[in-house]
């Protein structure tokens, strides 16, 4: 990389650290840390939302995705757009649940079913998401070791140092400090995209990629649901939808955009207007990963990188000019912080609010609550860290990242759902749910690591993670209703309605 | 297959397009909005330190 690239990527990490060094002085209590007061507006919300959802790791895995499946890869991209666009018209479970005034998710847990259920819900979501997260780190290092043409043996130094400095700014500044960074990622990471879209379809040609593809990879390229499919079919779109309906609505660090805004009807704004963006946040990274695989198979190379991941950094490196590099390496970045700040700040304060809070013996104050946040930041990194240089990935990033979210989403989908508009759903339902829903996917996890003496036909339904994630949502809803209905006269369920909204600001 | 090319060039269109366009008004109001935020934890901050 030139001096400039250099320079630029200096200057962007010098500010960020700044801005959480600045923002502390504007948290005066745990609202202000958690959700930033309950002051976001529409588009400071969106701008917020759309840098956390395209994190660095976002872009790594869509572009792979654009690898490996070429055009079909896309659709991941039209069922977000379609997810978000349909939940922010609707208003389906964020307009409610932002209406309860929840600073969490399992805190609705307890609001409409039971203390229990609060904790286990969190366990199951804390688990869900620190693992979905284990990747990260691992992911981004490999981004700027293939960008920045580092030795690749110092990986894990580079991705001890990256966790340090997003740790830092995340546990001085809290939410506000995420807020304002999130909004310069968001800038920044336009521009970058944009210049780099250019780039990488400038250096092929777009009738050489669809060309090559055709020839490489055949029909499987361009149609998601060909007969005979590698790696995705019905089965696997079924799936996603799911996945996107359940990560929009209640993956955290998304509800928790629609929780801090300064009103339900915000809320619902912010998911419409997102959405828009949705479909070019897949489609952007993935339009570089189908770049970089007509560029090496042009050049014949294909077989010398280590991982699928490498292909994308690689080819950007090469095609890119001196001062568009720095600009791109300090959006991704600024992508790679704003994401992993949301989501440690997320998965931290379910810790805090929902596990330890709940459990202990006398309530805790907000400091407190605040101190074992950060606490609870510091230990999360130091495990991504470790868990990212030891964990294999089973395929590709995307699916470990949608089975490891499934073993959260399938349940609290069911639960969260049918408790916002079923009354008759109860505690029992919603311990079946919860538990049921995260079975399948951590059995797969499990299996993808370990061979286990598992019978043949149980073994290829959870090796499949299509198949596993499906069906973890169907025995969710199945074993909600059931326990639901089953027990009615020995657990009645609980009736109740959301306290009224006062505006505020 | 060449449908199905014609038809992701035009997804590709369609969504570059509207990020850029949605992402630049959202880039000109959510900076509006940033100013306005910290004004407002700025005054609820000296309220906390009466």
């Amino acid at each position: 990389m030139a001096a400039v690239d250099w320079i630029l990527i200096s200057i962007y990490l010098a500010f960020v650290l700044g801005a959480g060094f600045l923002t502390r002085r504007f948290i005066g209590g745990l609202a202000d840390y958690l959700v930033a007061g309950r002051q976001l507006r529409t588009h400071l919300a969106v701008a917020t939302l759309s840098a956390t959802e395209l994190g660095l790791v976002t872009v790594m895995y869509q572009a792979e995705e654009g690898y490996v499946n070429g055009f079909s890869a896309f659709v991941i991209g039209l069922i977000a757009c379609a997810a978000y666009f349909f939940i922010g018209v609707s208003g389906f479970i964020i307009k409610r649940l932002r209406q309860f005034r929840v600073m969490t998710v399992p805190e609705f847990y307890e609001i409409r079913y039971s203390r229990g259920i609060r904790v286990i819900g969190a366990l199951v979501l804390t688990a869900s998401g620190v693992l979905n997260m284990g990747m990260f780190v691992y992911i981004g290092g490999i981004f700027l070791v293939n960008v920045m043409g580092i030795n690749p043996e110092y990986l894990p130094h580079t991705m001890t140092v990256l966790m340090a400095v997003v740790l830092l700014y995340t546990i001085l500044g809290g939410m506000v400090s995420v807020v304002l960074t999130d909004y310069v990622q968001f800038v920044v990471m336009t521009i970058g995209g944009g210049l780099a879209t250019y780039f990488a379809v400038r250096a092929v040609g777009w009738d050489s990629i669809v060309s090559v593809l055709e020839v490489q990879k055949g029909e499987a390229a361009f149609n998601p649901v060909a007969a005979i499919h590698p790696s995705y079919g019905w089965s696997f779109i079924f799936w996603q939808i799911l996945v996107q309906l359940g990560a929009a609505t209640l993956w955290p660090p998304s509800t928790t955009r629609a929780l801090s805004t300064d009103s339900p009807a915000t809320s619902k704004k912010v998911f419409a207007i997102a959405g828009l963006t949705f479909m070019g946040r897949a489609v952007l990274p993935m339009t570089w990963g189908i770049a970089a695989f007509v560029w090496l198979t042009q050049k014949g190379i294909t077989g010398q990188l280590g991982s699928n991941l490498e292909a994308m950094p690689q080819f950007l490196r090469a095609v890119l000019p001196a001062g568009i590099i720095g600009l791109v390496t300090a959006g991704m970045l600024a992508a790679f912080m704003s994401t992993h700040d949301s989501y440690l700040l997320c998965w931290s304060s379910v810790i805090a609010q929902d596990i330890i809070a709940p459990l202990a013996r006398r309530p805790l104050s907000p400091k407190a609550r605040i101190f074992i946040t950060r606490v609870s930041i510091v230990l999360v990194g130091i495990f991504l860290v470790v868990w990212g240089l030891w964990f294999k990935l089973p395929e590709t990033a995307w699916r470990y990242m949608a089975i490891t979210g499934s073993m959260y989403t399938a349940g609290a989908l069911t639960v969260i759902g049918l408790g916002l508009y079923w009354k008759k759903c109860n505690t029992v339902g919603a311990y079946c749910g919860i538990i049921l829903g995260a079975v399948l996917p951590a059995t797969f996890l499990v299996l993808s690591q370990v061979d286990l003496p598992l019978p043949e036909i149980v073994k290829a339904f959870v090796s499949s993670d299509k198949l596993a994630g499906l069906s973890s949502y169907i025995i969710a809803l199945a074993g909600t209703v059931f326990g639901s209905l089953l027990t009615q006269k020995s657990h009645p369920p609980k009736s109740v309605s959301p306290p009224e909204e006062v505006q505020e600001g | 297959m060449s449908s199905w090319a014609f038809f992701w060039k035009l997804v590709f269109c369609v969504s570059v397009g509207l990020f850029f366009v949605v992402a630049a008004v959202v880039a000109v109001r959510g900076f509006i909005d940033l100013m306005q935020m910290f004004a407002r934890l700025k005054d609820m901050s000296r309220d906390h330190d009466r």
